[in-house]
């Protein structure tokens, strides 16, 4: 019956050879991956972690932020989706904090850490610790000057004029969910058009 | 030289960081072009070079793979998970069967070396774009994401909800979320890598309708590096988002190839199947992306409009092609004075104007050589600038609009270009073989001057990486969303920044996402309101409102159209930072009565 489907016998033996040499590349590819976990689990020495340049391309500290309830927030940038999970020590003249670590679930480069607030311009040794097994994974010494604000935020400060407005009209958006907001009609202006062209 | 060094090995880094989501959708592109062209093959037998079929196949693959993941949405809508597994299992079936069954083309080791190192070349070039980006480009994005989103967990657990009343786009959504489903891959990589893939592919299948009619390979190649990096388009689609119109040109690549093979149907052994395929060509692609099927009306008048013109005396031809040389010139003049539509020459005169400038001094032997097929692409610009003007109402419950948009015009005018261009080299070809002082050995010096000079231009004006104009997300607003996931209640409603959306003539103040707060309701499944970005938080009237409105937090990104950080700041008695980032923050509306 196989026969008669496929065409001939050497084209049965040519699928056949296909699935067999498929199944080897799959073993081979399974030994290769659980050696490499196997070498990676042996001793390696600690990475420096720092502040991120502009691109960032290796493990570094994002930016430094907080929260509403006085949580201090570490954004953290990890250069392997397949990074260990991690926690933050943090050690400080005052003290050492535990700083919990959550890997972002679309982008797993990003993680997103939080604990104790920390005062301005005191000197921070972070460490990272991975959660599986509590080995040192990365460590460093930062300052925290401020929680910095963007070129964005600061160019705003430079006394830009915003018209006055009060809230707008959603009238249907083709992106989100809107509900709808009574207001006074937008003043006329000159539009920015939408999809523009490169900068 | 080391540009190129440069943008290849970033394109690299990404081949080799997104190796698995890459290979899922190269499987899915070749599955579609090995049943395309096993049914094209029987229906057509061997009338076509390997080149051309290979071409055309590679706008032929999206037929079978979206006629694929439509079958898999009524599958699981009929029966369950389980149809998902049953389809998966014959589609495999019917692959490697294809393969060994219907012999399909040998290829020589060369072509097949060349092709295959010309493709890995281009697609590592446009991988580059990837190289630093976190989700893609642009308000748009945010709702593609949130549809694949709501397709893949569809898949997982069926149910009677519609992503949207008005949602129509279907196409592109299904066939991303059958990948992602069925390769187990992050919808955000998907997204991006299928983007940069289809750019990659959609210069190949130009070669096809420039090859049938001038014979020449080197002109139709010319004609795919012209449309893949002649100009801005169709690259600066991904700086938009708009996937679905970047795929629905894989969609109108066929019906122009298909729609030629008909139009000249008495070069080849012709069959009325071709009638099948064109149809079910703008059934896929209307699927994909509505607009597409204006853009197919506007193909058929052309068609209608250059047989008329075929059958009248020399004098009248001219007259007549003269006639719409004239009509776009000023269709030009109108929109250069719109203030809305200024856009759409706007990088094709400026960045864009050496590669312009070669295809306008190719028109002159396009026009010579192949008159026909040059009349049809200058008729098609035409009308589809036409389209701009031409006003609808009330389609799928948006508001007024026109037929055609500027976006979408824009972005589809590097085709019509592409196939000038690839017609006016092989013009030049003819025009030089005439002159009796020419030495023929000279016409590959003349190729590779062009593409030379191409490369070049790509290299002073492509942009190979994201436009800041669109790049709405940055890694603090990442934190910042994970952190309101974790922490405010799902029934939160978050104001988020928006701007009104200028596309056409005849806009009347919709919205448009203006910030990275566009991918809340997506992403983490809040509620938001979208409220134009340049309000005034230090009026007291305004606070009174967000409290009306129930608004329970504002969410400001680091985009110019984002909400003033500096009137919340100042007004601590109503609104107090959540959550503070240097590129995003969030406020908690306070003191409401």
């Amino acid at each position: 019956m196989l026969q008669q489907y496929f065409g001939s016998r050497k084209t049965i033996l040519f699928i056949l050879a296909g699935v067999v040499i498929l199944a080897l590349l799959l073993i081979f590819w399974r030994l290769i991956s659980l050696q490499r976990a196997a070498s990676e689990s042996a001793a390696e020495p600690a990475l420096r972690i720092s502040y991120c340049g502009a691109e960032p391309e290796e493990l570094c500290v994002l930016s430094f932020g907080r929260d509403m309830e006085d949580n201090m927030v570490v954004n953290v940038f990890v250069p392997d989706r397949k990074f260990p999970d991690f926690y933050l020590k943090i050690k400080r003249p005052s003290g050492e904090s535990v700083y919990l670590c959550e890997k972002n679930r679309e982008v797993s480069t990003s993680v997103f850490c939080f604990g104790e607030m920390v005062n301005l311009q005191e000197k921070m040794e972070i460490s990272l610790i991975s959660s599986e097994n509590d080995r040192l994974i990365a460590f460093g010494n930062i300052m925290l000057n401020a929680i910095l604000v963007s070129g964005q935020f600061q160019s705003e400060s430079d006394g830009i004029q915003i018209p006055e407005e009060t809230l707008g009209t959603p009238t249907p958006m083709a992106t989100v969910a809107s509900t709808a907001l009574t207001s006074t009609p937008t003043p006329t202006f000159t539009p920015d058009p939408s999809y523009p062209s490169y900068p | 030289m080391t540009f190129y060094i440069n943008v290849l090995m970033d394109g690299f880094s990404v081949l080799v960081d997104q190796a698995w989501t890459i290979f899922s959708i190269l499987i899915i592109v070749v599955w579609g072009q090995t049943i395309f062209t096993a049914i094209f093959k029987k229906a057509f037998e061997d009338q076509f070079t390997f080149l051309e079929l290979f071409s055309l196949s590679l706008a032929g693959w999206i037929l079978p793979s979206s006629l694929l993941s439509v079958l898999l949405f009524i599958g699981v809508f009929l029966f369950g998970e389980i149809a998902a597994i049953v389809i998966f299992a014959i589609a495999t079936g019917v692959f490697i069967s294809t393969l060994f069954v219907w012999k399909l083309n040998r290829v020589s080791l060369l072509t097949g070396l060349i092709l295959i190192l010309s493709f890995a070349f281009f697609l590592t070039l446009k991988l580059a774009f990837l190289r630093n980006i976190i989700l893609p480009s642009y308000f748009d994005s945010a709702e593609h994401y949130r549809i694949i989103k709501y397709f893949v967990g569809y898949y997982e657990l069926p149910s009677n909800d519609l992503p949207l009343s008005n949602y129509y786009h279907v196409g592109f959504h299904l066939l991303s979320a059958s990948i992602s489903y069925f390769f187990d891959l992050e919808i955000v990589d998907t997204i991006l890598v299928f983007g940069q893939a289809m750019l990659a592919i959609l210069p190949f299948s130009l070669f096809f309708i420039v090859k049938r009619e001038t014979g020449s390979n080197a002109a139709a190649a010319f004609t795919g590096l012209l449309a893949g990096l002649g100009w801005h388009m169709p690259s600066h689609l991904m700086n938009w988002g708009k996937y679905p119109a970047l795929f629905s040109l894989v969609g109108i690549h066929f019906v122009l190839n298909v729609g030629y093979l008909a139009y000249r149907s008495n070069r080849f052994k012709f069959k009325r199947s071709i009638y099948w395929l064109l149809g079910l060509g703008v059934l896929v692609s209307a699927l994909i992306h509505t607009r597409s099927l204006i853009v197919f009306v506007c193909m058929i008048i052309a068609i209608l409009f250059t047989a008329w013109r075929g059958r009248l005396p020399l004098f009248f031809q001219w007259l007549v092609f003269v006639l719409v040389l004239c009509a776009l010139a000023v269709q030009i003049f109108v929109v250069q004075k719109s203030s809305i539509l200024t856009l759409l020459f706007g990088y094709y005169t400026g960045q864009d104007i050496f590669a312009t400038s070669l295809v306008i001094f190719f028109l002159i032997f396009s026009s010579w050589a192949f008159p026909d097929l040059t009349f049809f692409m200058l008729a098609i610009s035409a009308l589809m600038m036409t389209g701009l003007f031409i006003p609808v109402t009330g389609f799928a419950g948006y508001g007024p609009q026109t037929l055609l948009d500027r976006p979408y015009v824009q972005m589809i005018l590097y085709l019509p270009l592409s196939i000038l261009g690839g017609l006016g080299l092989s013009g030049l070809f003819q025009f030089l073989q005439g002159l009796s002082f020419y030495p023929k050995r000279l016409m590959p010096f003349v190729t590779l001057f062009f593409v030379v000079f191409l490369f070049w231009n790509a290299k002073n004006n492509h942009k190979f990486y994201p436009s800041d104009c669109c790049q709405f997300f940055n890694r603090d607003d990442l934190a910042a969303l994970q952190w309101m996931d974790r922490t405010l209640p799902l029934d939160s409603n978050i104001m988020i920044a928006a701007s009104n959306l200028y596309v056409t003539s005849l806009e009347e103040g919709a919205l448009a996402g203006a910030d990275s707060g566009i991918w809340i309701a997506p992403m983490i499944s809040r509620k938001t309101i979208p409220v134009r970005g340049n309000l005034s938080f230090d009026r007291s009237d305004v606070h009174v409102d967000i409290c009306r409105q129930k608004i329970d937090f504002i969410y400001v990104g680091n985009m110019p159209q984002s909400f003033n950080v500096l009137q919340l700041d100042a007004q601590k008695d109503w609104y107090q930072i959540a959550f503070l980032l240097p590129q995003a923050r969030v406020y908690q509306v306070i003191a409401c009565p």
